[in-house]
């Protein structure tokens, strides 16, 4: 297992019986342990901090990368949240890393990017990343763009028995990794920010799993619209944008899921909670005891 | 050969207005942050585009408000990128 996972992994008594029916079932069974939430982020502050940070110049910061931060910040607050699921069993990643979908300009297809310690970084050293990335990925000169181009050249039938066998292998024992593609398994949540111009209003989104079951938790935060809204008995305009959870119900129960989506709302409502400089001081649910990294 | 003001200028706005057909009105001191028009798929996009159009390579340094503001100040960019390389 070459993820940054924390060994032991998570004892199965202290499973939810719940969460252990979707985690033991078998496949057979076509049980669906997919949990979709969707809620409404008021972005009025949001959009305004922003603008506030881009008039001061400096690097250049959009929705994009306040999701990630205030991402890192709910993980940092509900770490069992930070887990994925292996063969039958539950891990906690040892770091919290944040990938986010793009548009990779040289190919015209989707590609993703991974903010390593999203907790720890400022949002002007996640955007400047994210920047250099996109920068790079539109030039096709990154060493990433040149695996992909790799393996874009394989044919069908070669890529679909390559990622069976590799499949099987990567269910059942550690691999070393292989190249700079694994990268990206540092981190079991992903982001998407669809809020870009020409985007339609949102009302759901769910987005797909990968083959590899990699991404516990997938948010989408969809463009921003104006709504009427009633404040001290009269109707007052806000602008919002819809934020979408899928989440995987081995991991966690629909009240968990909650709970963290509420957070990332938190975050992103009051953006100022994203410029803290001690992210861990919001934790309020250390590492239990005797959880070690595994691949350290 | 040096770049023309006038032309980057024309070719910018050209490029920028291809982009955002709902809006109307796009001059070369458009405030394209307050209006909401720049996000990463449009900068990317010139960037994308300044760098095949112009030869220029700009770097994630370059990714700030104060080059990407206005199609003016993209111009700006160009120019002064351009110039060392000219």
């Amino acid at each position: 297992m070459k993820w940054p996972l924390l060994s032991p992994a998570r004892r199965n008594a202290d499973i939810p019986l719940y969460n252990r029916y979707y985690l033991h079932a078998p496949k057979a069974s076509h049980a669906d342990p997919v949990i979709v939430m969707g809620t409404e982020v008021e972005a009025d502050a949001l959009l305004a901090f922003l603008q506030d940070k881009n008039r001061a110049g400096g690097t250049l910061l959009t929705t994009a990368h306040t999701l990630i931060r205030a991402t890192a910040l709910a993980l940092v607050r509900y770490p069992e949240m930070n887990s994925r699921v292996v063969g039958r069993r539950i891990y906690r990643f040892g770091e919290i890393a944040v990938r986010m979908g793009f548009f990779h300009r040289k190919a015209n297809e989707i590609d993703l990017l991974l903010i390593a310690s999203a907790d720890k970084k400022s949002l002007e050293k996640i955007a400047a990343e994210v920047w250099q990335r996109l920068v790079e990925a539109a030039r096709g000169s990154g060493a990433r763009d040149r695996d992909l181009a790799r393996m874009r050249k394989v044919p069908a039938f070669l890529f679909r028995q390559g990622l069976r066998f590799y499949g099987l292998l990567d269910r059942h024992f550690h691999l070393p990794a292989v190249s700079r593609l694994d990268e990206l398994r540092r981190g079991g949540v992903m982001v998407n920010d669809l809020s870009h111009s020409g985007a339609p209003p949102m009302r759901m989104y769910k987005p797909s799993r990968f083959a590899d079951g990699s991404d516990s938790l997938n948010l989408t935060l969809g463009p921003v619209e104006t709504k009427l809204v009633m404040r001290d008995g009269k109707p007052v305009e806000v602008r919002v944008m819809p934020l979408f959870l899928r989440a995987d119900h081995r991991l966690a129960d629909a009240y968990q899921i909650g709970r963290f989506l509420a957070a990332v709302r938190e975050g992103l409502q009051e953006p100022g909670r994203l410029e803290m400089s001690d992210p861990a001081a919001m934790s309020s649910s250390p590492l239990p005891s005797g959880e070690r990294s595994r691949t350290k | 050969m040096a770049l023309q003001r006038a032309e980057v200028e024309a070719e910018i706005l050209k490029f920028v207005a291809s982009r955002c057909p709902n809006y109307s009105g796009l001059g070369r001191d458009t405030d394209l942050l307050e209006e909401g028009l720049l996000d990463s798929l449009l900068l990317i996009d010139v960037i994308y585009q300044i760098e095949e159009r112009y030869g220029i390579k700009l770097g994630g340094e370059h990714v700030g408000p104060v080059h990407f503001r206005t199609p003016g100040t993209i111009v700006d960019l160009v120019l002064s990128q351009a110039a060392p390389q000219a």
